[in-house]
């Protein structure tokens, strides 16, 4: 056998290059539907596991999965909006308590959430070094942004625009890093957080500018009245919120009718729940509240379906390749005649030349499984970051 | 010693019929065997290693019944008792020297544990004029080193009977004669019988006795 084993290597090394190919076929082949099945089953349980955490989310009447896809994993996708009041009819019910969430915004690639320090209670997050915001203007971020981008508590965070050609639009407004988050695993290290009142600034809706009163230049204030003063376009709005200039940041308007793209509601109990979504059904409130595992099981199925569908592909190119991988096998031993014919002269049984030649293949085969459990190694160390940039 | 007797042989739809009434070599005797090609100089070679078994006549080698033996039998009488030797060397291009000379231990599992191979492939390789050839490929070799290669593979375990086919076919005629040489030199040291087929009759002085085919296909015995 040791004998069988040692020809077999030589021939492999010796075709070095044919044997390489074999071996990255065969270990693609098998590696495919295992990594994919390790990539798919981890992501449902993720999915998951996030939505499970998750127990209601409302939001604007509309798509369910685009709701819940924002909410948890902070898509920019554009939803409807519900006002902030909703969370306060939601709070007033007693059933439990919510937190807003406002995603819509993006800084240097990352999503903006806006939110209450609930949100970090509730998630279970804490910071690994800073703290987390404590005013508007200041935001939090997430290990894989400060990993990312190099970025510490001290350091600032420019909102991204909208728009570049919007030059009547809201400015980028300056954040504050205050704090970095724990790494969670989650679509929470891939976020910024700021006070939800701080996305409204971004939005435009709250603003800082020079004090109208200490003013004088006409070509700044273009009428003053006793109960109001109008400014032109001359007049120089904050673009950063600091200690000095804080107090002149204010909001038009009345808060509760402010945007938010969803709320979490965290009910007390499981009757609760039911009590809430049953007035919810009823019309006795307005809006949608869903369940975020009903709507990601949902969507899971149609991603076991198209699984299935890979399954089918897989098991037909696995069929495909050992044909060819036969015939590649039948093409060498008619190539290789003359040499097992010559060891069959010296005094080799057949049974011992197709011990050497099996070996070979066994060489190859156990060569190419090695391969496709490392590359299942390295897909199961990197699959987090792969799940997050690629499909959730 | 070799003892053929009422020997027949006919290959499948083929016309041509080998017969050999009689045919003694004894041990230590170098022979070379010609005749025209297409005569069965290389169907006797076969013959006497047991890789064609003959249904009519006898073939007998040291005592044993060569076409009686069993397959099993008969590789072993191979690996252990015969060496061969061929026109195209027949070198496996993914070993190097030194592992294609041990190639006969490696593919029989009656030669495992043999001890001092190692030893002998290198004795034999420097006796031979290529011990520095022992990590070469094939590919990186002269047809003169690749026989020289050959033979040291047909003698490491020092097999009472050597069968070469052709051997000089591929050489050069100063090759040739060194080939031929060290053939007759092992074979006198060893005290091996050698039997060579050959179609170079200026190389056929160093012979103890000539076997012409063409005498076989009139049915002469010798």
């Amino acid at each position: 056998m040791k004998d069988s084993i040692y020809l077999a290597y030589r021939y492999l090394t010796y075709n070095r290059v044919r044997s390489l190919v074999l071996t990255f076929s065969v270990a693609i082949i098998i590696f495919l539907p295992v990594g994919l099945k390790q990539l798919i089953s981890e992501s449902e349980d993720q999915m998951l596991a996030r939505a499970n955490s998750t127990p209601l989310i409302a939001g604007k009447k509309g798509s369910p999965t685009d709701l819940v896809i924002n909410t948890l994993y902070f898509q920019q996708e554009k939803i409807e909006t519900l006002t902030m009041e909703y969370a306060a009819i939601l709070d007033e019910t007693g059933f439990g308590y919510s937190i807003p969430v406002m995603s819509s915004y993006s800084a240097r690639g990352f999503p903006i959430v806006g939110t209450s320090l609930d949100y970090f209670d509730f998630r279970g997050l804490s910071t690994q070094v800073g703290r987390l915001f404590g005013v508007v203007g200041e935001c939090v971020i997430g290990s894989n942004v400060a990993r990312r981008l190099d970025l510490h508590p001290g350091d600032s965070l420019i909102s991204s625009p909208e728009s570049f050609f919007d030059f009547a639009g809201v400015y980028p407004l300056k954040m504050d890093i205050v704090g970095v988050l724990n790494h969670s695993n989650t679509p929470d290290d891939d976020a910024i957080f700021v006070d939800v009142k701080t996305t409204w600034i971004i939005m435009g809706l709250g603003h800082g500018h020079q004090d109208l009163m200490q003013v004088n230049d006409p070509t700044i204030v273009l009428e003053r009245s006793d109960s109001s003063v109008t400014a032109g376009a001359k007049l120089f709005m904050y673009n950063q919120i600091d200690p000095e200039n804080i107090d002149q940041f204010h909001f038009h308007g009345d808060i509760n009718s402010y945007p938010i793209t969803s709320i979490i509601f965290i009910p007390e109990n499981q009757k609760a729940t039911a009590l809430l979504r049953g007035r919810i059904e009823s019309g006795e409130i307005d809006n949608q509240m869903v369940v975020p595992t009903l709507v990601v099981d949902n969507l899971l199925q149609s991603i076991f379906r198209i699984k299935q569908i890979f399954n089918s592909v897989f098991v037909i190119v696995g069929l495909a390749v050992s044909l060819i991988f036969g015939l590649v096998i039948a093409l060498s031993l008619r190539l290789r005649k003359d040499e097992l014919y010559t060891m069959f002269t010296i005094g080799s049984g057949k049974r011992k030349i197709a011990q050497i030649i099996g070996m070979e293949l066994l060489l190859l085969v156990v060569t190419s499984a090695l391969i496709s459990g490392i590359m299942y190694f390295i897909t199961g160390f990197f699959i987090d970051e792969f799940i997050n940039a690629f499909i959730i | 010693m070799i003892q053929v007797t009422n020997l027949k042989f006919q290959y499948p739809r083929s016309t041509f019929e080998l017969n050999i009434p009689e045919l003694q070599i004894g041990d230590g005797e170098k022979v070379a065997v010609i005749g025209p090609s297409g005569s069965g100089k290389t169907t006797l070679l076969n013959i006497l290693s047991g890789i064609i078994v003959v249904e009519t006549g006898q073939v007998e080698f040291n005592g044993h019944q060569i076409n009686t033996m069993s397959d099993r039998e008969l590789r072993n009488l191979r690996i252990r008792q015969i060496g061969f030797v061929f026109q195209d060397f027949k070198l496996l291009e993914y070993l190097n020297v030194y592992d294609n000379i041990l190639l006969p231990y490696r593919i029989n599992s009656s030669m495992a544990g043999v001890s001092g191979r190692g030893s002998k492939a290198k004795e034999l390789c420097k006796h031979l004029g290529v011990g520095d050839k022992l990590s070469k490929y094939p590919k990186h070799l002269s047809h003169g080193e690749k026989q020289r290669i050959a033979i040291s593979r047909a003698l490491i375990n020092d097999p009472p009977l050597v069968l070469a086919d052709e051997p000089t076919g591929n050489l050069d005629p100063e090759n040739k004669m060194k080939i031929l040489e060290i053939l007759f030199k092992m074979s006198d040291a060893n005290n091996s019988t050698l039997i060579t087929v050959t179609h170079d009759h200026e190389l056929l002085d160093g012979f103890d006795r000539i076997i012409d085919f063409a005498d076989f296909q009139k049915s002469t015995a010798i």
